[in-house]
């Protein structure tokens, strides 16, 4: 039982639940106004991912739509004129001298090898069978084999760091941006010698892709589509592009993709 | 038994459990600062002994004594708090202010201890502390507020734990800062033990956040 004057138990208790209500409004407070704070946080969050989600999509897009239009080009203006043309052989035919259809047949016959040959090139290029069964580097080991197997050009390829498998879109991605690189090299630059590196540390892989071709004004505004089709892969996974190049002294690229 | 008695032998109980549950989180993996408010909860036990023991024996060392143990394990759960706020927020401005104030208030504190001690003056040194403190909690609640909000406040330990050492300074600050002003008169004696019975009310409610804190370990944020 306690001995104090009730009156003062009173005024102890009130002036303990009013102390406690005011705390408890204030603690309340903040908290209400610490959630508006974050759902806002969160509202803007989301709407940054929507936006980033749209990007990554239009830029899926826009290098699917560049893939096509490349299959199409390569169809019509390589293996669409040499079919035409063995087809040109085969209808202008004259049996009736056959020294001269043996050798329109003969030609037909190597035309369409050719046909073949680069129908094959091309499958091969788009197809991921070769990142699915070796990996990255193995399938830019082969990509720089073939190319350096046309002879025009030296091709110095080189993995350092501590490489590691990454999966399979990232590793696709990255191969296809440097295949859009050597594409560039082998359209516009005119080189002789081309130096990959891949290098892996931690949590980066750098992939810088040089030639010693005729460069271009890199420092002016706008590149071409192979270019934009590097940095808009580069967008997709989170990674950036860098490119370096003057008139006459070659094209230098980083592309630096998080692990 | 008087109001201000049973008060501080509830206070004692709310200590013994909050005691009782920081042991019971002491293996659970928790923010660095959680030492330190481990350790401040043993001064509290002890402080609640100290006060039980000369509310009920007369204690041969006498009152001075007491007040001179009292006042040393309040500067001491005080280095505690400083070092809990330190810790508190990384990585921000917060930690510089908190650093400087503390650093600074230690050598007022300890003056001000000696200075009671020696020259038996009505002024209180834990107003020090609570003022201090209440300037903390005030730099704290403004960081989170003005931070990215990317913790769940209601979850946050840091939070209830900051929370109970405000409510407590609210308190303290002007109890301990009037107190010189009200009369030792007889008739109004119980003036003084009501006012000192809300002010360790305060306290007990504060050890109760710091239960509150511990239980929000069973979801950690780190913030």
């Amino acid at each position: 039982m306690l001995k104090a004057p009730s009156v003062f138990i009173i005024v102890f208790i009130a002036v303990s639940v009013m102390l406690i209500l005011t705390m408890a409004i204030f603690i309340s407070l903040i908290i209400f106004r610490y959630q508006q704070k974050q759902n806002a946080y969160f509202k803007d969050i989301e709407a940054l991912k929507t936006s980033h989600q749209n990007i990554l999509l239009q830029s899926q897009l826009e290098i699917q739509e560049q893939t096509f239009q490349n299959i199409s080009r390569e169809i019509h203006d390589n293996i669409g004129q040499k079919l035409t043309l063995a087809k040109l052989y085969m209808n202008t035919l004259d049996f009736t001298d056959t020294q001269k259809a043996k050798l329109q047949v003969n030609d037909s016959v190597n035309i369409i090898c050719e046909a073949i040959a680069e129908l094959s090139d091309l499958s091969r290029s788009m197809s991921s069978e070769i990142i699915l069964n070796y990996g990255l580097i193995k399938a830019l080991e082969f990509e720089t084999e073939q190319l350096a197997g046309s002879g025009i050009y030296i091709i110095n390829f080189s993995a350092t760091g501590n490489p590691v498998f990454m999966d399979i879109d990232t590793e696709l991605l990255v191969f296809r941006m440097v295949q859009e690189a050597l594409n560039n090299i082998v359209k516009h630059a005119a080189a002789a010698v081309i130096d990959i590196n891949l290098h892996y540390t931690g949590n980066l892989l750098t992939v810088l892709v040089n030639d010693d071709g005729k460069g271009f004004n890199s420092s002016e505004a706008g590149h071409g589509a192979g270019l934009q089709n590097i940095k808009k892969r580069a967008t997709i996974l989170k990674g950036n592009v860098a490119i370096s190049s003057t008139p006459g002294s070659g094209t230098k690229i980083k592309i630096e993709i998080p692990l | 038994m008087k109001l201000h008695g049973f008060i501080v032998i509830l206070g004692s109980v709310i200590i013994a459990m909050s005691f009782i549950t920081a042991l019971f989180f002491a293996h659970k993996t928790k923010p660095a600062y959680y030492r330190y408010i481990f350790f401040f909860i043993i001064l509290g036990l002890l402080l609640s002994v100290n006060t039980i023991s000369s509310n009920n024996y007369t204690w041969r060392y006498g009152l001075k004594f007491r007040i001179f143990i009292e006042q040393l394990l309040v500067f001491l759960q005080y280095i505690m708090f400083g070092q809990f706020f330190s810790n508190l927020r990384k990585n921000s401005v917060f930690l510089k202010k908190v650093k400087w104030i503390f650093l600074l208030s230690i050598p007022i504190l300890f003056v001000l201890i000696i200075a009671v001690h020696l020259e038996n003056i009505e002024v209180r040194p834990s107003l020090v502390p609570n003022l201090v403190q209440l300037i903390f909690c005030f730099f704290y609640l403004k960081d989170v507020l003005n931070n990215k909000p990317t913790v769940v406040l209601v979850q946050s330990s840091a939070f209830w734990l900051v929370m109970g050492i405000f409510f407590s300074s609210c308190i303290s600050f002007p109890v301990i800062s009037l107190m010189p002003f009200i009369s030792k008169n007889e008739t109004i004696a119980n003036l003084r033990f009501q006012i000192f019975s809300i002010q360790n009310m305060s306290l007990i409610i504060m050890y109760l956040f710091i239960i509150k804190s511990y239980v929000c370990l069973k979801h950690p944020q780190y913030s």
